[in-house]
């Protein structure tokens, strides 16, 4: 395990010059998070979703050159790498054969039933917790495009919901994840006890904190177990909308 | 009317941010989003990939530990030489070294420092050497980033619990050789090995060091190296067992079995108990 802290500036120096040390840095910081999707796209298969992280972590060693920071942070370049990786395995004739179930939202299910269930396969109960908090239409667009793979026009044709619609739910359900973890941010002063909330504060603050600054600031005085350089203008400027 | 239509417009800004960020769109669609120039799209796009980011990082789940040997040794270690050198200084274009050497630097003597505090006094002494060094001399810069890694990277082997430091001394007499010393990394869990030499004779462009583990009394070769210049830590190959570490002089590229006249160093490894 590799537990230095570097900043994303130089990770990315590290990765593009090739030092297979990045590798080994990104393996330990978000190899984890990579994998949480992967699981979920997956739908719990164990053995695929671990073949998908390691097809997904060699494209993102191969394909280091073609990161450009200009066009997004280097974590959602790899999430994106390990997001279609894992999607295209899912519709793979291989899992085809297995007679997956690539619609969970036929006209049936489009109910409470979409919150009550409990998934019969491993995932993160952070992630059910956030998802539950969403309306059930808003649910409905971020599991079938972004764990599903759907296109906003093929969500259109096949469950005949005007574009328009589609691109306002999925506004709606970013800014909805937004308050949530606003709301989080937010309920830190209160001395959270709950592993759960702290685990989804501990990853708004990863996520915060790995934009903004080009070298660690680590205050020695700080004894919190947090950065101290949360950044108090980044979060208003990522959350400003619910704030 | 007008603000109406502004209204319009930023919603139409942050449906397309959104819908991008949830990977909604076909691949020319996002090519013709992104490459429309406007600030104030490019932020939404940030914020939405933002969001998205906190989400997965939420939804972390920790793969079983054995992936991570499995999965590096097949990315890194095929295609890659028996023996990769962890230092920056020889790969890195010459623009970044300032860069690179005080950026290394703070984090080595803030973050790493404040984790292994208790644990490495010793090394710690040599990063406030490197600190003042580097302080003091701009001009070996470069030389100090490197030193800086290999602490870096010391620390970072160190500061897993399941590493195990075998010290591994000269066992020639003669004054040139006399002196040698060097240290493996092993972590018997991970598999992992590295080596930092710290002092070795200089070899020649004909010979090369080889590294070896010695299981139940048979040499295991863990890839050959040729540079003696200290401080480097060399990736070796893996080894989840080994009663003692050595290394040979070897002509060029290593030899299959170990050279014993040549045996240059050599460390007994401890016991361990691994499940």
């Amino acid at each position: 395990m590799i537990q230095n802290t570097l900043s994303e500036h130089d990770l990315i120096l590290y990765l593009q010059s090739g030092e297979s040390f990045a590798l080994e840095y990104i393996y330990d910081h978000y190899s984890s998070s990579l994998y949480g999707i992967i699981l979920k796209i997956l739908q719990g298969r164990i053995e695929i979703a671990e073949d998908v992280l390691q097809e997904a972590l060699m494209k993102v060693w191969l394909n280091r050159e073609l990161y450009n920071s200009a066009k997004g942070s280097i974590f959602t370049w790899m999430l994106n790498i390990a997001r279609n990786t894992a999607i295209d395995k899912l519709r793979s004739t291989e899992l085809n054969a297995q007679a997956v179930n690539r619609v969970p939202f036929d006209s049936v299910s489009i109910d409470e039933e979409v919150h009550s269930k409990t998934p019969d396969y491993a995932e993160s109960a952070n992630l059910r917790e956030i998802l539950s908090k969403l309306p059930k239409e808003q649910l409905q667009i971020i599991e079938l495009m972004y764990f599903q793979g759907y296109t906003q026009s093929e969500i259109a044709k096949e469950f005949s919901i005007p574009l328009g619609t589609i691109k306002s739910r999925a506004r709606l359900a970013i800014e909805t994840l937004r308050a949530i973890f606003t709301e989080e941010l937010k309920g830190t002063d209160n001395n959270n006890s709950n592993p759960v909330k702290k685990e989804i504060l501990l990853a708004i603050i990863f996520v915060l904190n790995s934009g903004i600054s080009q070298e660690a600031d680590l205050n020695t005085n700080n004894t919190s177990g947090l950065p101290s350089n949360l950044p108090e203008n980044h979060c208003s400027l990522s959350l400003q909308n619910t704030i | 009317m007008s603000e109406i239509h502004n209204i319009d417009d930023e919603q139409n800004t942050e449906n397309d941010a959104a819908i991008y960020a949830l990977g909604g769109m076909t691949n020319s669609e996002s090519d013709k989003l992104k490459s429309i120039e406007d600030k104030h799209l490019k932020e939404k796009i940030t914020d939405s990939e933002k969001v998205i980011e906190i989400l997965a990082r939420s939804a972390s789940i920790n793969p079983s530990p054995s992936l991570r040997p499995k999965i590096l040794q097949k990315i890194i270690g095929n295609p890659f030489p028996s023996t990769v050198i962890l230092s920056l200084r020889s790969r890195l274009k010459s623009t970044y070294r300032y860069a690179f050497a005080a950026s290394i630097l703070f984090t080595v003597s803030t973050t790493t420092a404040l984790y292994l505090y208790n644990e490495n006094t010793n090394t710690l002494t040599e990063l406030n050497t490197v600190r003042n060094e580097l302080t003091r001399n701009k001009y070996d810069i470069s030389v100090m980033a490197s030193k800086a890694t290999v602490l870096d990277t010391r620390l970072a082997l160190l500061s897993n619990p399941n590493t195990v430091e075998v010290f591994m001394k000269s066992v020639k007499k003669d004054s040139s050789a006399k002196n040698s010393h060097t240290t493996v990394y092993w972590n018997a869990k991970e598999s992992s090995v590295h080596l930092e030499v710290h002092s070795l004779p200089s070899n020649n462009d004909s010979t090369d060091y080889q590294l070896w583990a010695l299981v139940d009394g048979k040499p295991r070769d863990l890839g050959v190296f040729h540079s003696t210049v200290s401080p480097f830590i060399f990736r070796m190959n893996s080894t989840d067992s080994a009663d003692a570490f050595a290394i040979t002089l070897e002509p060029k590229g290593g030899r299959p079995s170990p050279t014993l006249e040549n045996l240059t160093v050599l460390g007994n490894a401890p016991k361990l108990n691994i499940q």
